[in-house]
């Protein structure tokens, strides 16, 4: 192949790369795409990695409350026996396969490592107005993050009341108590990890909780409803959040 | 072990532990998935197929999908969630391309770009932090940008159909997809952060 035809359809390529990453191509251009990358293998990484980004787009939805009966549908439905399917999955197996590179798998096993030296956390439990109060005032001139609401906390205020550099207090307003049978759990999220960071419980609607560790370099601080004893890992979408980064 | 005992344990288990019992066809592994993930996976369903029946069918099709194939799922090559949401995107993508009712037409192409608005897209409450980096790193791309991204992603559209729907060239359209995917890739470069997983 000379090397003008060669420049040619490198240059074909990365026109398609975007394309191909959202899959967007379709056809005889998606085979030749396809075709073109397994004589190059080395454009793997460049294609994952576009990949990777473009997968972000499923985070980007509007929260949707899945109905219950979708639980049950689901669950009755693997009652049932497996079928036999390939290693492969059904379409763009590169896609569903693919690596990736800016991923760091251990994530989730580091966060549940950190849980063992959190377990038996100390509960900040400030159940009371007037030390809310007291409190607030106390910490006035520090830096506070408004939080964003949602979910049970939906008509709730919360912030998080930064002390020091790494020191946060965590106060809401207007929050309802935990369902039955479950608490609030306190994350910092560091590095997309949440790390417990206490349970908590509102009364009469006000809470004010220490975060329990360190916040310096935090993203976020986050609040979910986990059953009672709290989680090791999130298992209800955040309620209430702080940006910090 | 007793049953609640067992359900508590799932609680505690990371993704890819649960994966693993999974895969060994534990159903009740299977349930803390759903549970940790259902919300985000109908999300997605609910927001490529516009219509919370399709969204559910498309849901419940994705994790019978994960129960079924869960030996295929590798850790070292992404996230759960990540995997489990690219089953729900991969066939909401068959469904919508197949669908003979498939609307073409301008007002659909109008639609999504209202729902595109930032101050529409966004102005929802943000439920963690990883969402928000996203959704921040969305709202630094131009709207044009965006539109393509969306139009490809969530409907299904070829660069071509876009490029017809949007009456632009297809050099544009292409350019818009690579120009987008690389300013979200630099959002999170510029802060030092991993794209997340």
């Amino acid at each position: 192949m000379s090397g003008s035809m060669e420049d040619a359809e490198r240059m074909r390529f990365d026109e398609l790369a975007a394309a191909y990453a959202l899959d967007a191509l379709v056809g005889e251009e998606r085979l030749w795409f396809e075709a073109y990358l397994a004589e190059h293998p080395e454009l793997n990484a460049e294609v994952d990695e576009l990949g990777s980004v473009a997968d972000l787009l499923a985070l980007a939805p509007v929260e949707q409350e899945p109905p219950p009966r979708l639980r049950r549908s689901v669950l009755e439905g693997v009652g049932a026996p497996r079928e036999v399917v390939s290693e492969s999955p059904p379409r763009r197996s590169r896609r569903e396969g693919s690596p990736r590179r800016l991923l760091r798998p251990g994530m989730l096993a580091a966060a549940a490592a950190a849980l063992v030296a959190v377990v038996g956390l100390l509960v900040w439990n400030f159940s009371l107005q007037d030390q809310n109060g007291d409190l607030r005032e106390e910490i006035a001139e520090r830096h506070a993050v408004e939080m964003q609401e949602s979910g049970l906390a939906s008509k709730s205020s919360g912030e998080v009341l930064l002390r020091g550099e790494d020191r946060a207090v965590l106060v809401a307003d207007k929050l309802p108590p935990a369902p039955e049978g479950q608490v609030y759990e306190t994350w910092i999220i560091r590095d997309g990890v949440p790390e417990p960071a206490g349970l908590f419980e509102p009364r009469d609607g006000d809470a004010a909780t220490a975060v329990e560790g360190s916040v310096a370099g935090a993203q976020a601080v986050a609040v979910t409803v986990e059953p009672e004893g709290g989680s090791q890992m999130p298992t209800s979408d955040p309620i209430l959040v702080a940006p910090l980064a | 072990m007793n049953m609640a005992n067992r359900g508590q344990q799932y609680l505690f288990m990371a993704d890819e532990d649960l994966m693993a019992l999974v895969e060994g066809e534990d159903s009740g592994a299977f349930a803390g998935l759903y549970d940790r993930h259902s919300r985000a996976a109908y999300s997605l369903a609910y927001r490529m197929m516009g219509d919370r029946q399709a969204a559910e069918d498309l849901a419940q099709e994705a994790f019978l999908q994960v129960w079924r194939a869960a030996r295929s799922y590798r850790a070292d090559r992404g996230s759960v969630r990540t995997w489990i949401l690219s089953i729900v995107h991969n066939r909401g993508i068959d469904q919508l391309r197949s669908a003979a009712s498939r609307r073409r037409t301008q007002d659909r192409v109008e639609a999504v770009a209202i729902t595109t608005q930032p101050s529409e897209a966004f102005a929802e409450t943000w439920r963690n932090s990883q969402k928000v980096q996203v959704r921040e790193a969305l709202k630094v791309l131009p709207p044009e940008q965006l539109k393509v991204l969306e139009l490809a992603y969530f409907s299904g559209y070829t660069h071509s159909e876009i490029s017809e729907l949007l009456d632009l060239p297809l050099g544009t359209v292409k350019g818009r997809m690579r120009l987008g995917l690389k300013k979200i890739r630099e959002y999170f470069e510029d802060r030092g952060m991993a794209v997340p997983g």
